[in-house]
Parts: structure tokens; sequence; C-alpha cells
């Protein structure tokens, strides 16, 4: 199974869904493979996906970024991390996912279920998985700030 | 117009009454899953409904709603990320009668809005 096969819908989705719903494109960097412990995050918006592929979808922000996307998600000014902003980056990781799912069922015929979303907060955390489960990376910019697009997939 | 919204996300419930107030809307109740949809039913004229959510999901709340013989043409909008052929088929297939994928523009939701109330009356 080709990794990159199953990252790039999510990738796609990711970048479609805040074209649509915060009016802005997200440039994405280098995929890069394994588990990092230098790319931290404060807030990780995380859903569990099973079926064809199992495994893990989140999205991880810093502080600022993730209240930025709130302020622009809800179109009121957001400054520090209170429930909205962490519905918001879990939802986002939901509709991600399912989008995702979407393309991935009708390409190759690869088809999940979605989990409930959920969200983690903890200045510069990093996620940990199972043994055995491989993990890929999609940095992306926006604006001077950088977020992760990180997908585990148990084997 | 009394409109139902379940969303288990309460950052898009707060995101389509803010959508629906734009295009003119004023009356609305809000669940956050499929069993509280369920007991707000009383007057509503549209329900917009999230699929995936907690406790009881979006299409088994449609399926027990339409078991009931005053709600068999009460008019659901279907909002999902569950963007494959198959689930909107199975939506349709139980009573939907429209569906909007997420992300969605509030152009998007009018019209679906606008198309589906009009089937209505048809
Ligand atoms: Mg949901």
């Amino acid at each position: 199974m080709d990794v990159e096969e199953i990252v790039n819908p999510f990738k796609e989705k990711l970048i479609h869904t805040f074209q649509t719903m915060l009016d802005f494109k997200p440039v994405p960097g280098q995929i890069k493979y394994g588990k990092r412990d230098d790319m931290v995050s404060d807030i990780t918006g995380t859903i569990g996906i099973a079926g064809d592929i199992s495994g893990t979808v989140s999205l991880r922000f810093p502080r600022e970024l993730a209240c930025r996307v709130s302020s622009i998600f809800l179109n009121e000014e957001i400054t520090t991390i209170n429930h909205d902003v962490m519905d918001t980056v879990g939802e986002l990781a939901n509709i991600i996912a399912g989008g995702a799912k979407g393309i991935l069922v009708q390409t190759l015929n690869i088809d999940f279920k979605l989990a409930i979303p959920t969200t983690i907060l903890g200045d510069g955390h990093v996620l940990g998985y199972p043994a055995g489960s491989s993990v890929v990376i999609v940095p992306f910019s926006m604006g001077d700030s950088t977020f992760y697009l990180e997908i585990c997939l148990k084997d | 117009m009394k409109i139902l919204i379940i969303d288990d996300s309460s950052t898009m419930r707060r995101i389509i009454k803010n959508t629906l107030q734009r295009i003119g809307y004023s009356d609305f109740v809000e669940a956050a899953d499929g069993s509280e949809g369920l007991a707000a039913l009383e007057g509503v004229e549209l329900i917009i409904t999230d699929w995936n959510m907690p406790n009881m999901d979006g299409l088994t709340m449609v399926k027990t709603i339409r078991r009931h013989p005053s709600y068999k043409t009460l008019p659901i909008i279907m909002l999902t990320t569950e963007a494959g052929r198959e689930d909107i088929i199975e939506a349709i297939k139980h009573g939907v009668n429209n569906y909007i994928v997420k992300p969605f523009t509030p152009e998007v939701l009018k019209q679906k809005i606008d198309q589906t109330l009009q089937q209505k009356q048809e």
C-alpha cells in the first residue's frame, strides 16, 4: 500500500476545507515519515478511523494559530484557547477525515468509519502511538506559523 | 419558519445559525445529537442535521423521525462530511430530502434550503 496515495486525499481535503471555510490556502511542506519529537504543538484535534485502513488523523496547532483559525471560522475575535477553539480544531479534523474518506472510497475503494473527534490541549506536546504504526506528518504554513496534519496508520 | 439545527460541534451549529440569519431566518432550536434532536421536534418546519454525532447519529435519527406518520414530509437536510456516494444514496433512501457536504459556503446552504422547501410545495 502506497502511503502517499492514502495521505494525499487528506492533504487535498485540508486545503479545500481551509479555502472554503477560512478563505485561506495553507501551503503544504515536505512530507515527513515517522514519529518526530521536534514537531510539537499546543492543541490537537484528532479523529479515529477504522475499516480498510485504521488509525488516527490529527490536526496539530500552536496556540496562537488555533485561535486565529477559530476567529476566522466563527467570524469573531478569539485570543485565548476556549471551548470554541477546542471544538473548531476537532470539527476541522472531522471534516477533513470525512472528505478524504469520500475520495478514497471512489479512487482506491478504501472505506472506513469515523469516530467522534477529540481535542487534546497541552503546551508543546507530541503524540504517541502503538509500536508498529506508520506515522506521516505533513507540515502546512499559514503566514509565519506552521501546523501539522499527522496521520497514524496501524500496520 | 422554525429550523432545528443538529450538530455535535457547537461551533458548527453557530456557523449554520449565523449563515441562516444572514439569509433571513430567525427562529432556531439547537440539539447536539440525534436523541436531543428527537426531543426538540415540536413545531419544527425544517431540520438541518449532521451525520456523525455521539449517542445517536443523524441517519438513525432520520429513520426514527420517518417512522412517525406526522413527520413523514418534514423537510430534512443532511449536512455531512461523509461525501461517499453510497453514504448519500443511503441517506436519501432513508428519508433525507437533500444533503450538503462539509465544508460548505453560505451560497450552497441557501440554495439547498430553497430547493428543499420548493420540493415540499410541489
Ligand atoms: Mg459531527
